[in-house]
């Protein structure tokens, strides 16, 4: 450069200046290159060795001045090529931090549930029954005017069209159809739904009929007969029902009316609001059930 | 000779910018599938911006400074990057230079001396790994490539501050020529 410097001014001072230009600095171009010829021959031999290391030690201080002063922004550097990795941890985190916190808030109803199947493995041992544990997936499409659930058992299962359906607390309805690995099931409460049922104090038979949205209605078959409230309702004995007898239907809540056109509202025994954990009855009912 | 002296000190503090950052920054960044070569862009830009003798000068000395601070003998890099300028300087004058310009020449002389770089290495008895070397040429000419936007402005405006009046008459700072004294290739 610093030869070059010179030619140059030359070179755009005359047209004359400016071929002298051209030609010294093409020498000065050659002498450079043989220069570097030179030197790698001079270096190869390890001539020059103390020349690289004055080198390197007259540069140490620039270059780790400059090292201090970019290394933020060196660091900034460095730092995006992990800045999609990154990203994919933070994603990574995220998703495990909301699992988390699902369970935790799942933890409650996992215990509600775990409870639930127990009870009713004790119910159903207790009364001999075979059964299959069956989850609620959905509420029927035509809640308010027919009271169903779906659970996630069916055919597959042994499920079948007519089987009774309990929970933890009594009876729940009936299964009306099954697919292979999902039913149908209507609630007690439906409108359509009676149930022969005898009063577990007086041991009266009557009808326990839907009435929709967590109501029951009981018709004692004797017209004589009135019920007291608080009276235990168990679905009838066989042959009296197609329902899996001596399962829980509810109470008598209240009584009302003259003899013979008795009004009797009955409190069900399941939440039917809040199904969750079903089991099917898979014993037939025909076959009789101990008690 | 105040103002030859004035450039050969401006020149000799830009290349030692440009090795400094080389070494200190952009070869510290471990930046995927290869590394700009600062140096080399400025040598470029020099004689883009200032002809044969700006990019013979600035190859050579930047050159030199890197090989001395390498382990591989004095005058590799300094003959490469001499033929670099020398190239460039020789090309400029038929061309606007113009970023994109600056960018098509960083390019091709990037793969260009590249090759003789490894080429000359491996002659002088160093065994280079090919396919890792060659594997990591287009991520790194494409480094410099990208580097040439913010280097090849600079070196023309402090090419146009540092050249004599008489200097300018004929040649604008954005390189094209003006009038018939123009310089001819």
């Amino acid at each position: 450069m610093r030869r070059s410097g010179a030619p140059r001014r030359l070179g755009v001072r005359t047209s004359v200046g400016r071929a002298n230009g051209r030609g010294s600095s093409r020498i000065v171009v050659i002498a450079l290159l043989l220069a570097c010829v030179l030197l790698v021959a001079l270096d190869s031999g390890s001539g020059l060795a103390n020349l690289h290391r004055d080198a390197r030690r007259a540069f140490d201080p620039v270059e780790s001045g400059f090292a201090s002063a970019a290394d933020p922004v060196g660091r900034f550097f460095a730092g995006l090529p992990d800045v999609n990795r990154n990203q994919a941890r933070v994603e990574e985190l995220q998703r495990e931090n909301a699992q988390l916190r699902r369970q935790l808030q799942t933890a409650g109803i996992d215990r509600t549930r775990s409870a639930d199947l127990r009870s009713i493995g004790a119910l159903a041992s207790g009364a001999g029954l075979q059964v299959r544990a069956a989850t609620v997936i959905d509420y029927g499409p035509s809640l308010g005017f027919e009271w169903t659930v779906r659970i996630n058992a069916g055919a597959d299962d042994g499920v079948r069209s007519g089987m009774t359906v309990i929970d933890a607390s009594g009876l729940v309805g009936r299964v009306k159809e099954t697919s292979a690995a999902a039913s149908m099931v209507v609630l007690a409460i439906d409108p359509g739904s009676s149930i022969g049922v005898r009063d577990g104090t007086d041991g009266q038979l009557g009808l326990v009929t839907g009435r929709g949205r967590g109501r029951m209605s009981y018709t004692p078959l004797d017209p004589a007969t009135r019920p007291a409230a608080g009276d235990l309702l168990l679905s009838g004995p066989t042959g009296a029902t197609s329902y899996t007898p001596n399962l829980t239907i509810g109470t008598v809540r209240s009584v009302s009316g003259a003899p013979g056109n008795l009004t009797v509202s009955v409190q069900p025994a399941v939440d039917f609001g809040a199904l969750d954990v079903l089991a099917v009855v898979l014993t037939p009912v025909t076959g009789g059930t101990p008690q | 000779m105040s103002r030859f002296a004035l450039r050969a000190l401006a020149g000799a503090i830009v290349i030692i910018i440009a090795t400094a950052l080389q070494t200190s920054v952009l070869s510290r960044l471990g930046l995927p599938g290869g590394t700009p070569s600062l140096p080399f862009v400025v040598v470029v830009a020099g004689a883009l911006a200032g002809g044969v003798p700006v990019g013979a000068g600035l190859g050579f000395c930047s050159g030199l400074l890197a090989d001395a601070l390498s382990a591989h003998p004095l005058g590799v890099q300094a003959l490469v990057l001499l033929l670099v300028g020398v190239v460039v300087g020789s090309i400029d004058a038929q061309t606007e230079r113009s970023v994109f310009w600056s960018m098509v020449v960083i390019a091709v002389m990037g793969i260009a001396s590249y090759l003789l770089y490894s080429v000359l290495i491996a002659l002088l008895g160093t065994s280079v790994p090919w396919s890792s070397q060659l594997a990591r040429l287009p991520a790194s000419v494409g480094y410099d490539v990208l580097l040439a936007p913010f280097v090849v402005p600079l070196a023309l405006v402090l090419n146009r501050a540092l050249t004599s009046p008489a200097d300018r008459l004929h040649r604008r700072w954005d390189g094209r020529i003006e009038g018939s004294v123009g310089r001819v290739r």
